[in-house]
């Protein structure tokens, strides 16, 4: 006999199923988010970082980009296309150069143009310390991702020019 | 009385209720995301008139039925409305700007700046704002130029006023 109470416990199993489906359920949107939290997570710096740490991090950051990959500055008029050494080697430099750094995405919007194919616009927001100095930039930053062996790798990175002298 | 304080703090759940609850619910949500939109200052660029770590609101609708003049303290995004940049419109479209020595000069004139509290060194060659652009700089003057983020930005990145 089919009761209220039976009815609404399937009711909470079904919805419970969905929201567990929709959370765990890969997808690429998701994938490029677990990339951009890697890029978060593997950027920020705390001071105590000892320099191995520090080039284990850049040479996992460079992988999260397509070798080579075209970088762009708007504001001034700069691309140029990098591999992965050259990305990793850059990356120690800037990383060395702060005792503590901070990095943030904000307002990530994602589109797919084509398939394997992802267009991202997000706000980076930088703070950090160097030396007594604080350090603290902003930029909107648009770049192109494609799916390459299942990994959604940065293709090209262009830094918007939102304020132009 | 104490039964009206009583059936305020602890109203009694009937439909009513849920309908004043979602009425209350929806309006706060409209008036603080497209009205009035709450914000944290961070950063040093427009002391001494807003303080870093201070309270304020956006007003969105703030240009709806204007458009943007020269003092305006306004709100841009960069990719959208949760990190935004506040700066002050010293120049519109079609007008020059210029620094000499730390003095701010609007198609060749000088501007009296009763919010810029700091003198400054800085000096930028004339440039004619773009059309559809408008001209911001921070009221922190005291910064050395190329640490402080200025410049035309376009008009539809405007987001809004300041409250206050």
């Amino acid at each position: 006999m089919v009761t209220g109470k039976s009815v609404i416990l399937a009711l909470a199993v079904v919805i419970g199923a969905t929201i567990v489906a929709f959370l765990y359920w890969p997808h690429d949107k998701r994938a490029i988010g677990k990339q951009l939290t890697l890029l978060e997570v593997k950027g920020s710096k705390e001071p105590t970082e000892q320099p191995v740490e520090t080039l284990l991090k850049s040479k996992q950051i460079a992988g999260l980009f397509r070798d080579p990959c075209r970088f762009t500055v708007a504001a001034s008029d700069f691309s140029g296309e990098y591999d992965r050494k050259q990305i990793m080697d850059r990356i120690t430099m800037i990383r060395s150069s702060w005792s503590r750094m901070r990095v943030r995405f904000y307002d990530i919007s994602i589109d797919f143009p084509e398939e394997k194919t992802a267009g991202l616009i997000m706000t980076v927001r930088l703070n950090g310390m160097n030396g007594n100095d604080a350090l603290a930039d902003t930029q909107e930053v648009s770049a192109t991702l494609r799916k390459i062996e299942g990994d959604w790798l940065f293709t090209s990175v262009r830094i918007e020019e939102v304020l132009q002298r | 009385m104490a039964n009206s304080v009583r059936h305020f703090f602890l109203p009694t759940l009937n439909l009513w209720f849920g309908i004043r609850l979602l009425l209350v619910t929806g309006a706060a949500i409209f008036v603080f995301t497209q009205m009035l939109v709450p914000l944290r200052i961070e950063g040093r660029s427009m002391e001494p008139t807003y303080h870093d770590g201070s309270l304020n609101f956006c007003w969105r609708w703030r240009y709806l039925f204007s458009e943007p003049e020269h003092g305006d303290v306004v709100m841009i995004r960069f990719a959208g409305r949760r990190v935004m940049l506040l700066k002050r419109i010293v120049a519109l479209a079609g007008e020059t700007v210029a620094f000499r020595e730390g003095l701010l000069f609007v198609n060749g004139r000088k501007v009296d700046e009763p919010y810029v509290k700091t003198s400054s060194d800085w000096q930028l060659d004339t440039r004619t704002v773009e059309p559809g652009k408008v001209y911001v700089v921070g009221d922190n003057r005291h910064v050395a130029m190329n640490r402080h983020l200025f410049g035309q930005v376009e008009r539809q990145r405007i987001v809004g006023g300041i409250l206050w």
